[in-house]
């Protein structure tokens, strides 16, 4: 009967259809239509099929008829030449199929109906087949009763076994066939149809599932089969598509608004050329900033280059990053100025600056021609500084390409702006750079006025970059972007002059990550500032510890050692966001309290190590670090993440202290900052973990100490662990070994810790008791009995299992021995048998 | 078992235990108690790995049976 079925073809199966179903007006479409429209109707119209139903189909016959179903089905959907009518009509009843649950088994049936009509029109127009017909028509017959009562059975067995495999089907249809042969069989096949359908809609892909639904139908396979086998994939695959459109989106979204945010930003900075170069930063920012630590790095080594590649970055960056504010804006011109300055500057500011922090120097030439630019920015009223930033940031970026430098630069420029918050209007990005040298003597026309940037808090209308700057001086002057930050910055870089810097910093920090890079640059800047006043390489710390002293004075002053410490850091990183972001950052938190401020430093200085993080929170850690290093003389901790911005926020800070040297600290700070937080960013990219954890601390000494603390104390405690370990006594290889070897499985590694902890607790209680039997016998010593004694107590030695046979059976030879008296030769008994 | 349990190890324990001391002979008595011990473990947590269609014994295994164990050999 298989080889019969198997030989069906779809003019068999009309054949048989058309012979065992009667005489009926063919189905016309608009016929067809009404059937399947009649999902209600569970009669079958076919009088054959409903033959099938009653009739006790034997095994074989259920084959056929599920065999013949199948064809009918396959042919019906497939590409037979069949009269696009039939396929219609096979496609709308597939669709029926699809459509509401309740409708599918009628449909289902339906289905077979309309095919069979199809097949039967086909036949009508086609004489040919009428020979086939005689030849086994009554072969026919029963099969395709049988195969209907199989095709109806299976519908039942694959609702049953809708999971099984296709390779099921047959052989439970049969089995299902017999069973099922009551009405249920019908409904259970509705409850297929209905299910898949079911499942089909829930996938909410029902356009997906009723095709596949479909294709399944179309299939040659048992169309059951099929059924089954794609409920469940359907909705694999549904869900798979949900999450994954979930997690997709979500990514977008975050994406997207960063990317927004900034460029609002940009746009609020007021839609400079640049900014949409900016915004190609911000989004970049992240890689654009990284790119900058690159760039910073490669700063020191050719600082020419590196900083012209800065500072044009620092300019993309610091527009768009609002917080950067203008100071940022600044910085870039002046970084693209400040390119060729830097070195000069390098050279004059290594001079003026302590030697040892040449690599901060070169951070702060840096830095300084971006504050240089940033003050020229920032001499500029504060629009028109801000335009001026625009400008030379526009320069910057035209003239250097590298968009991590302009950021660098625009750091640089921030913390320039900051002390040239008032004087940079300077478009002479030239003069900048010499601010580095000649903070003090250079009267470019933002590097003097950076130092009073402080004051010039009005006056930094840097789009935010600026806002560094002048963030003590310039809290009028933090229109930036939106720095916010920086405005409160700027009220405390007011107090002090190099506070100036922290507000552009701060500025920074509010504005965003880009801002972030931006008050890097910044900080990079104040830093150096710091340094260069005091002319001492304190490390970051000499710039960290005017900032903190600042603090009393001027919330702001936190934000300068942000700056001073970020600058170090972002300097390498992305500036621009970073510093920007860092810089609001700090400045958010520096207003709040100095402590906040060095953590906003030092998140900010993370942001710029962390590639223009655009979290702020990144921007947070690296503050946190800096400050930490701000915080302790030791600002080399800090250095240690970032020993170079250690140093140069070390240089600010005492520069902050002589204030009246702000220029010269800033172009100090520019000097030492370029190079610094080029090396901050180096040291940041791998602090960065550690600074993580260093933040939580508050704001440690040091930040670089901080995170190295955090890793020394561990080792310690690990160290001191072990060395009081309770008894070293059952040491680990040991308990493993053993345990290994009674587990005779494997076991896993992590089950140590616990095992030892265990078998600590049991030792311990071990030796309680022990002792306690010993004190009840009235000795002193534990003896041998006294272990027995125990081992029975604990069930280990029972009646049945005498403690000789454990110590045979566990204790190596060594052991057994003195336990258990051996007889050498010679009468020799090992051990010595007790006199006792 | 496979290794040798260092004495030491072991009387330094009892010692820090207590200050009560301990025979030579008993020091193999309580490696014994221990080598047991051990092997209840082991047995009681492979038991409850392959309660989990675990092949490898695992630390949540091992914890959850301990406690157990350790009551019962408290004697």
């Amino acid at each position: 009967m298989d080889s019969v079925d198997e030989d069906l073809s779809a003019r068999i199966l009309l054949q048989n259809v058309i012979q065992t179903e009667s005489s009926r007006s063919p189905i016309t479409r608009s016929a067809s239509q009404a059937q399947f429209q009649s999902p209600g109707s569970r009669i079958r119209h076919s009088i054959r099929l409903r033959r099938s139903d009653v009739v006790a189909l034997t095994p074989q016959e259920a084959l056929k008829q599920s065999i013949k179903k199948k064809l009918r089905e396959s042919t019906s959907r497939s590409s037979l030449p069949e009269p696009p009518s039939k396929r219609w009509a096979v496609s709308e009843g597939v669709g029926k199929i699809n459509t509401p649950a309740p409708a599918t088994a009628s449909l289902f049936y339906d289905d077979d109906i309309t095919p069979r009509y199809l097949l039967r029109g086909i036949l009508q127009t086609e004489p040919e087949t009428s020979l086939l017909v005689q030849d086994r028509p009554v072969r026919k017959e029963p099969e395709l009763p049988s195969t209907n009562s199989s095709l109806h059975s299976n519908r039942p067995s694959t609702g049953l076994s809708e999971l099984d495999l296709p390779d099921m089907t047959t052989t439970v249809n049969l089995s299902n066939t017999v069973k099922g042969l009551s009405r249920k069989r019908p409904c259970r096949s509705l409850n297929i149809t209905a299910f898949n359908r079911q499942l089909e809609h829930e996938d909410g892909e029902g356009g997906s599932a009723t095709e596949k639904y479909l294709s399944s139908l179309s299939s040659a396979s048992p169309s059951s089969i099929t059924f089954s086998l794609k409920t469940p994939l359907m909705d694999i695959l549904t869900e798979k598509r949900r999450f994954q459109r979930k997690v997709a989106n979500r990514k977008n979204v975050c994406l997207e608004e960063f990317d927004e945010a900034l460029r609002n930003r940009q746009a609020s900075m007021g839609g400079d050329p640049e900014l949409s170069v900016r915004e190609d930063q911000q989004g970049l920012s992240e890689t654009v900033r990284s790119e900058g630590f690159t760039l910073g790095l490669s700063d020191l080594t050719a600082p020419d280059i590196t900083h012209d590649i800065i500072t044009s970055k620092t300019e993309l960056y610091a527009p768009p990053d609002d917080t950067a504010t203008t100071f940022t804006i600044a910085t870039q011109d002046k970084d693209t100025i400040t390119g060729t300055q830097i070195q000069r500057e390098m050279g004059g500011m290594e001079d003026e600056e302590e030697k040892d922090m040449e690599e901060v120097g070169e951070q702060k030439e840096y830095k300084m021609e971006i504050d240089n630019k940033d003050r020229e920015d920032l001499a500029v009223d504060a629009g028109q500084r801000e335009a001026l930033v625009r400008q030379e940031e526009s320069k910057s970026q035209t003239e250097e390409v590298a968009d991590s430098r302009t950021e660098e630069d625009e750091e640089l420029a921030k913390s320039q702006t900051e002390g040239e918050v008032a004087e940079s209007p300077t478009e002479g990005e030239v003069a900048e750079s010499p601010t580095e040298g000649e903070v003090a003597e250079s009267p470019t026309e933002g590097e003097v006025a950076e130092s009073p940037t402080e004051g010039e808090v009005a006056e930094s209308p840097t789009e935010g970059e600026v806002a560094e700057s002048p963030t003590e001086g310039e809290v009028a002057e933090s229109p930036t972007e939106g720095e916010v930050a920086e405005s409160p910055t700027e009220s405390q870089t007011e107090d002090v002059a190099d506070e100036g810097r922290q507000v552009v910093g701060k500025g920074l920090t509010s504005q965003s990550l880009l801002h972030n890079v931006m008050h890097i640059s910044r900080r990079a800047y104040c830093s150096e500032g710091g340094v260069k006043v005091a002319g001492v390489m304190e490390g970051g710390r000499g710039y960290k510890s005017m900032g903190a002293e600042l603090h009393p004075t001027e919330t702001g002053c936190a934000g300068r050692r942000s700056e001073g410490d970020t600058a170090g850091e972002w300097h390498s990183g992305p500036e621009v966001g970073a510093s920007e972001s860092a810089h609001t950052v700090t400045l958010g938190s520096a207003p709040p309290s100095p402590l906040p401020q060095e953590d906003e430093l030092e998140g900010l200085s993370r942001t710029g190590t962390s590639l223009g993080n655009e979290e702020m929170a990144n921007s947070m850690p690296p503050l946190e670090m800096t400050f930490e290093p701000e915080n302790n003389a030791p600002h080399s901790s800090i250095s240690s993440l970032h020993p170079i911005t250690a140093q140069s926020p070390a240089d600010h800070e005492e520069d902050w202290d002589d204030v009246e040297e702000r220029d010269g600290i800033q172009s100090e700070e520019l000097s030492m900052k370029t190079p610094a937080f080029v090396r901050e960013k180096r040291n940041a990219l791998p602090i960065d973990p550690l600074a993580t954890p260093t933040i939580l601390k508050d704001l440690q000494p040091s930040v670089s100490a901080g995170a190295a603390a955090a890793v020394k104390p561990k080792a310690v405690r690990g160290k001191r662990t072990g060395s009081a370990k309770k008894d070293p006594g059952l040491s680990k290889s040991y308990i493993m070994s053993v345990f290994k070897h009674f587990a005779k499985t494997k076991v896993s590694t992590d089950v140590y810790p616990v095992l030892k902890e265990i078998m600590e607790l049991y030792f311990d209680r071990l030796a309680d008791d022990l002792e306690m039997f010993a004190a009840h016998a009235k000795r002193k010593t534990i003896e041998v009995e006294d272990v027995a004694l125990l081992m029975r107590r604990q069930g280990f030695v029972t009646d049945s299992m005498p403690v000789n046979v454990l110590i045979e059976k566990y204790l190596p030879m060594e052991s057994r021995k003195l336990l258990i008296p051996v007889a050498t030769s010679g009468n020799y008994v090992i051990p010595k048998p007790r006199r006792k | 078992m496979l290794k040798k349990v260092p004495k030491a190890t072991l009387k330094s324990l009892m010692r820090k235990k207590a200050n009560i001391r301990i025979g030579t002979a008993a020091d193999a008595m309580v490696e014994l108690n221990v080598l047991l011990f051990l092997h209840s473990l082991a047995e009681e947590a492979r038991t409850k790995a392959f309660e989990e269609k675990s092949a490898t014994i695992k630390a949540h295994h091992v914890k959850a049976v301990s406690k157990k164990l350790l009551k019962r050999a408290r004697g």
